[in-house]
């Protein structure tokens, strides 16, 4: 269950994001709609116990409302061969083209925050109109 | 009408191990700096980590001199075991986290002196699955299996067997009394990884560990002689 460090770093990442664009600390102005993460599929995270991981840790955050969208990033791989990339499906690796080249995982790894959605309060909304 | 108002998006590329990777790479610098070739150790429990190291340890004694880092998520019984081989240990002990974390090493580092080593050997959390997504700076991971696994071992844990530079087929003095298909699991290995480095050893009775014993010191020699 690494699942649940990577929950932690991910709410504190948020957390830094919030405060370096909205300021005045989580709760000041807003709320936090959803944090958007991708997930390579050879990253060795599990999607459904980080989801379960996301439920636990949020409690425990400014955040406690938050939805965690993950999107799974599929294996490319750029063969050495003949440099051409290709997507490893199931983990049968060999480059289309020439077989049993060696090759070279580009993508597919990733543990990343990629978005996070803020909803500003309608009171500021108001005063701004 | 809706308690809430504008909705904003911040479109962001942050690596969540960012932290872990930035310790890494101070710490492989620090290794680079200090010539000590560092060994990440990964299996599934039970694969014979231990028992490799003891041997490793026994084997390359009058040669090199090592510094075992035991993670493991409760008691210090492997750091024992390693102490009683003569070389230097230090225990980490997780409490429960299935994997080790390069400010571990770190601390795990404050406790002792590398001056006098050649190399340091990092046992990792017996799991296929966690240690993979954590760097800790080492110069090479070595990945175990042995015969008494499923020969799919491979394929079922990518993540794990892709990233290896070595990987050892331990317990082949079992061969013959297990199911185990070893030209099912090279191909198994060949199928996420074409670049590891491969040995097949038995623990029990030495067959294949000299072979292994003369990468690792070769490995060591190498890293001591670069400018």
């Amino acid at each position: 269950m690494h699942e649940l460090s990577l929950a932690i770093s991910i709410l504190e990442i948020v957390s830094q994001e919030v405060s370096d664009h909205f300021g005045g600390g989580a709760s000041a102005g807003g709320r936090l709609d959803s944090v958007a993460v991708r997930i390579g599929k050879l990253s060795g995270v599990e999607p459904e116990a980080l989801e379960f991981a996301w439920e636990v840790a949020r409690e425990r955050s400014p955040f406690p409302g938050a939805r965690l969208e993950i999107d799974l990033v599929p294996v490319r791989a750029r063969c050495s061969g003949c440099g051409e990339p290709f997507e490893i499906d199931a983990m049968i690796c060999a480059c289309p083209a020439c077989g049993p080249a060696p090759f070279r995982v580009v993508e597919g790894r990733e543990i990343e925050v990629s978005r996070i959605v803020w909803r500003e309060r309608e009171a500021e909304e108001v005063r701004k109109g | 009408m809706s308690e809430e108002g504008r909705v904003r998006v911040i479109d962001l590329k942050r690596n969540v191990v960012a932290r872990n990777d930035e310790i890494a790479a101070s710490l492989r610098e620090r290794f680079r700096a200090e010539r000590l070739f560092v060994v990440n150790l990964l299996s599934a429990p039970g694969s014979g980590k231990t028992t490799l190291l003891e041997k490793t340890i026994t084997g390359l004694a009058r040669r090199l001199r090592f510094l075992v880092i035991e993670g493991d998520l409760k008691t210090a019984r492997d750091a024992e075991r390693i102490a009683a081989t003569g070389a230097r240990a230090v225990q980490i002990v997780t409490n429960g986290t299935c994997h080790l974390e390069s400010r571990m090493i770190v601390s795990a580092l404050e406790e002792t002196t590398v001056a006098d080593r050649d190399a340091i050997v990092i046992e990792n959390v017996g799991n296929l699955v966690c240690p993979s997504s954590f760097d800790l700076g080492e110069t090479a991971r070595v990945v175990l299996a042995s015969t008494t696994e499923g020969e799919d071992k491979p394929e079922k844990y990518p993540f794990m067997f892709e990233k290896a530079d070595v990987i050892v087929l331990n317990k082949i003095d079992l061969l013959p009394y297990v199911p185990f298909d070893r030209e099912a699991f090279w191909a198994s290995v060949s199928r996420v990884n074409r670049t590891a480095a491969r040995f097949e050893v038995s623990c029990t009775s030495g067959e294949g560990l000299d072979q292994w014993f003369a990468w690792f010191e070769e490995r060591v020699g190498a890293i001591r002689t670069t400018a």
